[in-house]
Protein backbone atom coordinates (compact mmCIF):
# COMPACT_ATOMS: atom_id res chain seq x y z
CA UNK A 1 0.00 0.00 0.00
CA UNK A 2 3.02 2.21 0.84
CA UNK A 3 4.35 1.18 -2.51
CA UNK A 4 1.56 2.31 -4.50
CA UNK A 5 1.13 5.74 -2.51
CA UNK A 6 4.36 6.73 -3.10
CA UNK A 7 4.09 5.92 -6.90
CA UNK A 8 0.99 7.67 -6.91
CA UNK A 9 2.77 10.83 -5.32
CA UNK A 10 5.49 10.28 -7.46
CA UNK A 11 3.17 10.56 -10.64
CA UNK A 12 1.44 13.77 -9.09
CA UNK A 13 4.84 15.21 -8.84
CA UNK A 14 6.00 14.62 -11.67
CA UNK A 15 2.84 15.70 -13.33
CA UNK A 16 2.93 19.18 -11.69
CA UNK A 17 6.43 20.22 -12.54
CA UNK A 18 7.53 23.96 -12.64
CA UNK A 19 10.68 25.48 -13.66
CA UNK A 20 11.97 28.90 -12.84
CA UNK A 21 15.18 30.09 -14.84
CA UNK A 22 16.62 33.66 -15.35
CA UNK A 23 15.53 35.52 -12.09
CA UNK A 24 16.50 38.62 -11.08
CA UNK A 25 15.59 41.01 -8.79
CA UNK A 26 16.18 44.69 -9.62
CA UNK A 27 18.31 46.55 -7.33
CA UNK A 28 16.60 49.05 -4.59
CA UNK A 29 17.16 50.82 -1.63
CA UNK A 30 15.43 49.62 2.05
CA UNK A 31 11.82 50.67 2.20
CA UNK A 32 11.69 50.95 -1.19
CA UNK A 33 10.10 48.81 -4.09
CA UNK A 34 11.30 46.73 -7.03
CA UNK A 35 10.62 43.66 -9.09
CA UNK A 36 11.29 39.98 -9.41
CA UNK A 37 11.59 39.17 -12.80
CA UNK A 38 12.06 35.55 -14.23
CA UNK A 39 11.04 32.58 -16.87
CA UNK A 40 8.20 30.22 -15.30
CA UNK A 41 8.03 27.57 -17.66
CA UNK A 42 5.39 24.64 -16.84
CA UNK A 43 6.74 21.33 -17.82
CA UNK A 44 3.48 19.43 -16.88
CA UNK A 45 1.03 18.16 -19.07
CA UNK A 46 -1.75 19.99 -17.05
CA UNK A 47 -2.35 23.54 -17.01
CA UNK A 48 -1.43 25.02 -13.37
CA UNK A 49 -2.04 28.57 -12.20
CA UNK A 50 0.42 30.70 -10.01
CA UNK A 51 -1.77 31.96 -7.41
CA UNK A 52 0.31 33.64 -4.79
CA UNK A 53 4.32 34.98 -4.32
CA UNK A 54 6.23 35.64 -0.92
CA UNK A 55 9.49 36.74 -0.27
CA UNK A 56 11.18 37.13 3.07
CA UNK A 57 12.49 40.50 1.58
CA UNK A 58 9.83 43.00 1.21
CA UNK A 59 6.94 43.72 3.71
CA UNK A 60 4.09 42.93 0.72
CA UNK A 61 4.77 41.48 -2.15
CA UNK A 62 1.93 41.22 -5.42
CA UNK A 63 1.97 39.93 -8.82
CA UNK A 64 1.41 43.34 -10.89
CA UNK A 65 1.15 43.78 -14.56
CA UNK A 66 2.69 46.85 -16.39
CA UNK A 67 -0.11 48.32 -18.69
CA UNK A 68 -0.82 51.19 -20.95
CA UNK A 69 -2.88 53.17 -21.37
CA UNK A 70 -3.64 56.40 -23.34
CA UNK A 71 0.13 56.77 -23.76
CA UNK A 72 0.52 56.44 -20.08
CA UNK A 73 2.14 54.08 -18.14
CA UNK A 74 1.05 52.11 -14.75
CA UNK A 75 0.55 49.13 -13.27
CA UNK A 76 -2.28 47.37 -11.72
CA UNK A 77 -2.35 44.12 -9.38
CA UNK A 78 -3.25 40.99 -11.53
CA UNK A 79 -4.85 37.95 -10.42
CA UNK A 80 -3.95 34.38 -10.84
CA UNK A 81 -2.08 33.45 -13.60
CA UNK A 82 -2.54 30.49 -15.77
CA UNK A 83 0.40 28.65 -17.52
CA UNK A 84 -0.77 26.15 -20.30
CA UNK A 85 1.18 23.13 -20.38
CA UNK A 86 4.99 23.74 -22.04
CA UNK A 87 4.15 27.69 -22.10
CA UNK A 88 5.84 29.96 -19.96
CA UNK A 89 5.23 32.87 -18.08
CA UNK A 90 7.64 35.57 -18.84
CA UNK A 91 7.90 37.97 -15.82
CA UNK A 92 9.69 40.69 -17.48
CA UNK A 93 10.18 44.52 -17.22
CA UNK A 94 7.06 46.26 -18.43
CA UNK A 95 4.76 43.59 -18.31
CA UNK A 96 3.87 41.10 -15.43
CA UNK A 97 6.35 41.04 -12.66
CA UNK A 98 6.53 40.32 -8.66
CA UNK A 99 6.40 43.38 -6.54
CA UNK A 100 8.49 43.77 -3.70
CA UNK A 101 6.54 46.25 -1.48
CA UNK A 102 8.96 48.03 1.09
CA UNK A 103 12.44 46.22 1.22
CA UNK A 104 13.55 44.85 4.36
CA UNK A 105 16.82 45.44 3.78
CA UNK A 106 19.11 47.21 0.81
CA UNK A 107 19.36 44.79 -2.09
CA UNK A 108 22.29 45.46 -4.23
CA UNK A 109 24.25 44.45 -7.04
CA UNK A 110 25.23 40.33 -6.78
CA UNK A 111 23.55 39.93 -3.84
CA UNK A 112 20.61 37.00 -3.45
CA UNK A 113 17.30 37.15 -2.66
CA UNK A 114 15.06 34.49 -2.22
CA UNK A 115 11.66 34.20 -3.45
CA UNK A 116 8.84 31.64 -3.35
CA UNK A 117 5.81 31.49 -5.91
CA UNK A 118 3.17 29.22 -4.84
CA UNK A 119 1.29 27.30 -8.12
CA UNK A 120 -2.16 25.27 -7.42
CA UNK A 121 -0.86 21.90 -8.81
CA UNK A 122 2.96 21.99 -8.01
CA UNK A 123 2.65 23.82 -4.98
CA UNK A 124 5.43 26.01 -3.55
CA UNK A 125 8.51 27.12 -5.88
CA UNK A 126 11.53 28.81 -3.96
CA UNK A 127 13.78 30.41 -5.60
CA UNK A 128 17.42 32.15 -5.12
CA UNK A 129 17.21 35.74 -7.55
CA UNK A 130 20.82 37.38 -7.92
CA UNK A 131 20.19 41.05 -7.78
CA UNK A 132 20.55 43.44 -10.51
CA UNK A 133 21.47 46.90 -11.41
CA UNK A 134 19.87 46.65 -14.90
CA UNK A 135 19.29 43.83 -17.37
CA UNK A 136 22.75 42.22 -18.02
CA UNK B 1 23.13 80.25 -60.57
CA UNK B 2 20.92 82.18 -57.88
CA UNK B 3 17.76 79.74 -58.25
CA UNK B 4 20.49 76.78 -57.44
CA UNK B 5 21.34 78.64 -54.22
CA UNK B 6 17.77 79.16 -53.18
CA UNK B 7 16.70 75.39 -53.76
CA UNK B 8 19.82 74.56 -51.11
CA UNK B 9 18.77 76.87 -48.76
CA UNK B 10 15.16 75.89 -48.96
CA UNK B 11 16.02 71.95 -49.17
CA UNK B 12 18.62 72.62 -45.86
CA UNK B 13 16.05 74.14 -43.68
CA UNK B 14 13.18 71.60 -44.64
CA UNK B 15 16.21 69.18 -43.91
CA UNK B 16 16.65 70.70 -40.65
CA UNK B 17 13.52 70.93 -39.75
CA UNK B 18 12.49 67.36 -40.39
CA UNK B 19 14.96 66.30 -37.65
CA UNK B 20 13.64 68.01 -34.89
CA UNK B 21 9.74 69.10 -35.60
CA UNK B 22 9.43 70.02 -32.24
CA UNK B 23 10.48 73.99 -30.86
CA UNK B 24 8.56 74.99 -27.67
CA UNK B 25 10.04 77.21 -25.89
CA UNK B 26 10.71 76.42 -21.59
CA UNK B 27 13.37 78.76 -20.67
CA UNK B 28 10.62 81.01 -19.72
CA UNK B 29 9.97 78.90 -16.85
CA UNK B 30 12.68 79.23 -14.32
CA UNK B 31 11.35 77.11 -11.07
CA UNK B 32 14.00 76.13 -8.10
CA UNK B 33 14.67 72.45 -7.75
CA UNK B 34 17.10 71.02 -5.20
CA UNK B 35 19.65 68.13 -5.94
CA UNK B 36 20.55 64.95 -4.53
CA UNK B 37 23.34 66.97 -2.78
CA UNK B 38 20.33 69.47 -1.63
CA UNK B 39 21.86 71.91 -4.00
CA UNK B 40 19.23 73.92 -4.99
CA UNK B 41 19.20 75.46 -9.05
CA UNK B 42 16.89 77.02 -11.71
CA UNK B 43 15.37 74.94 -13.80
CA UNK B 44 15.59 75.00 -17.00
CA UNK B 45 17.82 78.39 -16.88
CA UNK B 46 20.57 76.67 -14.84
CA UNK B 47 21.19 74.48 -18.27
CA UNK B 48 20.84 77.13 -20.80
CA UNK B 49 23.76 76.53 -23.11
CA UNK B 50 23.66 72.94 -23.30
CA UNK B 51 21.85 70.15 -24.73
CA UNK B 52 19.67 68.38 -21.95
CA UNK B 53 17.84 65.22 -21.73
CA UNK B 54 15.01 65.47 -18.91
CA UNK B 55 12.72 62.46 -17.53
CA UNK B 56 10.71 63.02 -14.70
CA UNK B 57 10.61 59.82 -12.11
CA UNK B 58 9.25 58.77 -8.99
CA UNK B 59 11.91 56.34 -6.89
CA UNK B 60 9.23 54.35 -5.38
CA UNK B 61 8.71 53.14 -8.64
CA UNK B 62 9.49 49.02 -9.74
CA UNK B 63 9.78 49.04 -13.57
CA UNK B 64 9.20 51.92 -15.94
CA UNK B 65 11.20 54.62 -14.04
CA UNK B 66 14.26 52.15 -13.63
CA UNK B 67 14.05 51.52 -17.19
CA UNK B 68 13.84 55.21 -17.77
CA UNK B 69 16.88 55.79 -15.59
CA UNK B 70 18.38 53.32 -16.96
CA UNK B 71 18.04 54.17 -20.18
CA UNK B 72 19.62 57.83 -19.57
CA UNK B 73 22.66 56.47 -18.23
CA UNK B 74 22.92 53.94 -21.42
CA UNK B 75 22.66 57.68 -23.31
CA UNK B 76 25.12 59.45 -20.70
CA UNK B 77 27.96 56.53 -21.50
CA UNK B 78 27.46 56.73 -25.15
CA UNK B 79 27.87 60.50 -25.13
CA UNK B 80 31.02 59.90 -23.71
CA UNK B 81 32.30 57.30 -25.81
CA UNK B 82 31.57 59.59 -28.80
CA UNK B 83 33.00 62.33 -26.98
CA UNK B 84 30.26 64.67 -27.31
CA UNK B 85 30.43 67.82 -24.99
CA UNK B 86 28.08 70.34 -22.93
CA UNK B 87 25.43 67.85 -22.62
CA UNK B 88 23.39 67.10 -19.35
CA UNK B 89 20.93 64.76 -17.82
CA UNK B 90 18.08 65.46 -15.37
CA UNK B 91 15.74 63.51 -13.46
CA UNK B 92 12.92 65.59 -11.60
CA UNK B 93 10.63 63.41 -8.93
CA UNK B 94 7.17 64.19 -9.39
CA UNK B 95 6.62 62.63 -6.23
CA UNK B 96 8.60 65.18 -3.92
CA UNK B 97 6.74 64.82 -1.00
CA UNK B 98 8.65 60.95 -0.70
CA UNK B 99 11.72 61.72 -3.34
CA UNK B 100 13.62 63.57 -0.23
CA UNK B 101 17.80 64.95 -1.70
CA UNK B 102 19.02 62.27 0.91
CA UNK B 103 16.41 59.68 -0.91
CA UNK B 104 17.41 60.51 -4.48
CA UNK B 105 21.19 60.25 -3.44
CA UNK B 106 20.22 56.35 -2.28
CA UNK B 107 18.73 55.87 -6.03
CA UNK B 108 21.91 57.11 -7.63
CA UNK B 109 24.55 55.62 -5.40
CA UNK B 110 22.63 52.06 -5.65
CA UNK B 111 22.51 52.14 -9.64
CA UNK B 112 26.06 53.47 -9.60
CA UNK B 113 25.09 56.88 -11.69
CA UNK B 114 27.38 58.95 -12.66
CA UNK B 115 26.46 62.28 -11.36
CA UNK B 116 29.02 64.53 -13.08
CA UNK B 117 26.43 65.48 -15.72
CA UNK B 118 23.27 63.46 -14.20
CA UNK B 119 21.44 65.07 -11.62
CA UNK B 120 18.24 64.14 -10.00
CA UNK B 121 15.86 66.55 -8.85
CA UNK B 122 13.23 66.95 -6.33
CA UNK B 123 11.63 70.69 -5.04
CA UNK B 124 8.08 72.03 -3.92
CA UNK B 125 5.37 70.40 -5.65
CA UNK B 126 4.11 73.75 -7.39
CA UNK B 127 7.66 74.22 -9.12
CA UNK B 128 7.53 70.58 -10.03
CA UNK B 129 4.05 71.04 -10.98
CA UNK B 130 4.77 74.11 -13.44
CA UNK B 131 7.77 72.26 -15.33
CA UNK B 132 5.32 68.97 -15.97
CA UNK B 133 3.34 71.43 -17.89
CA UNK B 134 5.83 73.35 -19.34
CA UNK B 135 7.49 69.11 -20.47
CA UNK B 136 3.70 67.87 -20.95
CA UNK B 137 4.29 65.69 -18.06
CA UNK B 138 0.85 63.55 -16.68
CA UNK B 139 1.47 61.96 -13.09
CA UNK B 140 -1.97 60.56 -11.74
CA UNK B 141 -1.51 58.79 -7.97
CA UNK B 142 -3.36 55.92 -7.82
CA UNK B 143 -5.47 54.08 -4.81
CA UNK B 144 -3.42 53.74 -1.25
CA UNK B 145 -3.25 50.52 0.52
CA UNK B 146 -1.30 49.38 3.48
CA UNK B 147 1.43 47.49 4.54
CA UNK B 148 0.89 44.89 7.86
CA UNK B 149 2.38 48.04 9.55
CA UNK B 150 0.33 50.36 8.17
CA UNK B 151 2.41 52.00 6.06
CA UNK B 152 1.16 53.41 2.82
CA UNK B 153 1.58 52.07 -0.66
CA UNK B 154 0.84 53.80 -3.31
CA UNK B 155 2.23 54.05 -7.30
CA UNK B 156 1.56 56.90 -9.99
CA UNK B 157 0.49 56.00 -13.41
CA UNK B 158 2.63 58.66 -15.61
CA UNK B 159 3.91 60.13 -19.28
CA UNK B 160 6.83 57.26 -20.01
CA UNK B 161 9.38 60.04 -21.56
CA UNK B 162 12.51 61.53 -22.07
CA UNK B 163 12.59 65.21 -23.41
CA UNK B 164 15.40 66.09 -25.83
CA UNK B 165 15.95 70.46 -24.69
CA UNK B 166 18.44 72.12 -27.07
CA UNK B 167 21.20 74.80 -25.84
CA UNK B 168 18.45 77.66 -26.12
CA UNK B 169 15.90 75.81 -24.63
CA UNK B 170 13.49 74.43 -26.83
CA UNK B 171 12.09 71.27 -26.12
CA UNK B 172 13.05 69.32 -29.36
CA UNK B 173 11.76 65.65 -29.51
CA UNK B 174 10.37 63.59 -27.26
CA UNK B 175 11.12 59.97 -27.04
CA UNK B 176 9.57 57.15 -24.79
CA UNK B 177 11.56 56.58 -22.07
CA UNK B 178 11.30 52.92 -20.69
CA UNK B 179 12.17 51.57 -24.60
CA UNK B 180 14.83 53.84 -26.32
CA UNK B 181 16.48 53.79 -29.83
CA UNK B 182 20.07 54.82 -28.83
CA UNK B 183 21.31 55.50 -32.02
CA UNK B 184 18.46 57.61 -32.42
CA UNK B 185 18.85 59.57 -29.68
CA UNK B 186 22.86 60.13 -30.52
CA UNK B 187 22.36 61.12 -33.85
CA UNK B 188 19.95 63.75 -32.65
CA UNK B 189 22.61 65.12 -29.86
CA UNK B 190 24.93 64.92 -32.63
CA UNK B 191 22.49 67.20 -35.16
CA UNK B 192 22.12 69.87 -32.13
CA UNK B 193 25.53 69.94 -31.57
CA UNK B 194 26.39 70.21 -35.04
Amino acid sequence: MLYFLSILLLFFQTGAKITVENQWIRSAGKGMNTAFFADVKNMSSNADTLYKVTSPLAKLVQVHETFEENGMMGMREAGNLEIKPGETLKLKPRSFHVMLIGLKKELKRDQIGEVTLYFKHAGAVKVKARVKNKIE
Amino acid sequence: MRHFFFLLISLLFVSCQSKFPEKEFVGNRSEVLVNQDSIAINFPKHYSGKILLVSFIFTNCPDICPLTTHNLQLIQQKVKENKIENVAFAAISFDPERDTPSLLKQYADIRNLDLSNYNLFTGKRENIKSLMEAFHIVAIAGDTTFTDDKEPVYFFTHTDRITLVDQEQNIRKSYRGSEINLEEIITDIKNLGD
